[in-house]
């Protein structure tokens, strides 16, 4: 397991992700910065939250800047993010 | 003798203006304009309160209304458009009175009304000779037309100029005549013409911008709207200037040539009207600076007031005999009524500017935009603020269809013979949900912090403050 990871871009449509492991806890824990909060912020913490535990990700800070992605996308990002999490290595992905 | 006087306080003093009175500026110069911050600047240092801000437009430059809100110089707004700062500060409910918010057309006809009585004008030209013969075509910070500024010329109590160049009476080629100026000031900078084509006015690089201006284009031929002589607006952003030149290349094929192209105008307009795709150009302003160059050296291409370009209550106006005029929208709802005002959450982003106008008068009015912009609906069920009204809408064009509204039962069955589906606009805002998932309700703040009216000065809809 890695301390951290990411995926996504930073860019309009698409969500950045970061993981970083937290000592002590199993929590999830979501810092979102969306420029759809109002509307959708809730729906994507949810889906970020689903999908790291659909990879067995659990005791992480999850820090994600989103542009106004579509579901499937923060999806997609979460599950890529979580995945480079798991892999073997010395270094951080 | 001579108008012009040593500076900006001195007009100021000489037009006696007081605590409570109505100003007026128009916006031909857009994001580059500094006439209105200055004017502003030298009012709160002599100590003005309470006064009525009537601007054709808000731009980010003018971010410093927002202190002179603070200050409670600035107590009312009337205005077209807003956006940057000035309309986040009002979004937030910074000003007590609701902003009034107008269309082009609405502004030039309510100016007439004794109650709405602007009583000084400032009004920015970028050549003036000393008696007030002014215009905007020459000079170092040249912005084109003049359309807006006319009705403030025309019917505020007292009129003054502000340039930067000042040349020998007369101006031969003026817009705006001496007979309704008071007062001529020489500034060093009324603004930069380079930030004119800022905001809403640039051709768009989006792959799906430019699908759905195809398809416009398309429907536009579909509908038999592509006939000789046919006149045309296109609005500003997005999609609709790419159509265009989509347009053009259907025109083309087809040996069509239009008459004339109204409203606010662009590099890409003139160069149609120079290629003889059109004849005529009616411009009531300058997108960028292409589009003022060729206001000043071709005589097809002639300015416009705003009362000619989108008056309701003139004997008649431009917009009445447009054939079809192309627009955008932040919002459609399933009855055709458009917002371009707020966002989706509400806040205040824009205004009506000739939207409203332009899509009473013309034959045809398409809205084109994205079925969703970047996660969020546009088609709704409802708009968060109607600014154009669905009974004035015709067609709507997104990338993933075609909707046309159900009063158009003809020109449903005129596309559908010429092989273009159409969908009923409840199946779009539906697909939208379906792709973007459904947005959680914003609830908004009890302040009211704008009422929008319709272009006949009748109410439209409010604006809330945000929470």
């Amino acid at each position: 397991m890695r301390e951290r990871s990411c995926a996504g871009l930073q860019k309009n449509d698409d969500i950045y992700i970061e993981l970083a492991r937290m000592e002590d806890t199993d929590e999830i824990e979501i810092v979102l910065c969306s420029k759809v909060q109002q509307l959708y912020g809730r729906q994507i913490c949810a889906t970020l939250k689903e999908a790291l535990l659909a990879q067995g990700i659990t005791g992480v800070r999850v820090t994600a800047d989103d542009r106004g992605a579509l579901d499937f996308v923060v999806r997609a990002r979460a599950e890529t993010a979580a995945m480079r999490m798991k892999e073997e290595g010395e270094k951080d992905a | 003798m001579s108008k012009v006087v040593k500076n900006l306080r001195e007009a100021i003093q000489l037009c006696k203006l007081e605590d409570g009175m109505r100003i007026s500026f128009h916006h031909a110069l857009r994001g580059g304009d500094l006439v209105m911050n200055q004017v502003l600047a030298e009012l709160d240092t002599l100590g003005m309160r309470d006064l009525t801000l009537c601007a054709s437009a808000i731009f980010p430059v003018h971010e410093p209304l927002v202190e002179h809100i603070k200050s409670g110089l600035i107590a009312r707004i009337e205005t077209d458009y807003m956006s940057g700062p000035v309309a986040a500060a009002i979004s937030a409910g910074l000003l007590q009175q609701p902003v009034v918010f107008q269309s082009h057309g609405g502004r030039a006809d309510r100016m007439r009304l004794p109650e709405y009585q602007v009583d000084v004008a400032f009004i920015a030209a970028s050549q003036s000779d000393c008696m007030g013969n002014c215009s905007g075509r020459n000079g170092k910070s040249a912005f084109g037309s003049m359309g807006y500024a006319f009705s403030d010329a025309a019917y505020a109590k007292q009129v003054v100029v502000v340039t930067d160049e000042l040349v020998e009476y007369p101006l031969a080629d003026f817009s705006i005549d001496e007979t309704c100026v008071d007062y001529v000031v020489v500034v060093d900078q009324i603004g930069d013409p380079s930030l004119i084509a800022t905001g809403t006015t640039k051709m768009t690089r989006d792959p799906i911008q430019h699908q759905i201006a195809r398809t416009a284009a398309e429907v536009i031929e579909a509908s038999g709207l592509l006939r000789d002589g046919f006149s045309f607006q296109t609005g500003a952003g997005g999609a609709t200037l790419a159509t265009a030149q989509y347009l053009a290349e259907r025109m083309k094929k087809a040996g069509v040539q239009g008459g004339c192209c109204v409203g606010g105008m662009t590099g890409y307009l003139t160069n149609l009207l120079e290629q003889g795709y059109f004849k005529t150009l009616l411009d009531v302003q300058c997108f960028d600076l292409a589009a003022v160059e060729s206001l000043r050296n071709d005589p097809r291409h002639r300015e416009i007031t705003a009362t000619h370009y989108a008056s309701a209550a003139a004997k008649s106006s431009a917009v009445n005999q447009l054939d079809v005029v192309m627009l955008g929208a932040t919002q459609i709802d399933t009855a055709f009524n458009i917002n371009v005002h707020t966002d989706s959450t509400g806040r205040i982003i824009g205004g009506s500017g000739g939207h409203c106008d332009a899509a009473a008068g013309a034959r045809t009015t398409i809205i084109l935009a994205p079925l969703i912009r970047h996660r969020v609906p546009i088609v709704v069920d409802k708009v968060v603020c109607k600014s154009t009204p669905g009974q004035t809408v015709d067609i709507v064009v997104t990338q993933y269809g075609i909707a046309v509204n159900p009063q158009r039962q003809e020109l449903i069955a005129r596309l559908n013979d010429a092989g273009i589906q159409t969908v009923p606009i409840d199946e779009l805002k539906r697909l939208a949900v379906r792709i973007a998932g459904e947005p959680d309700p914003v609830p908004h703040g009890t302040q009211i912090v704008a009422n929008v009216l319709y272009r006949d000065g009748s109410h439209s809809d409010q604006i809330f403050a945000c929470k």
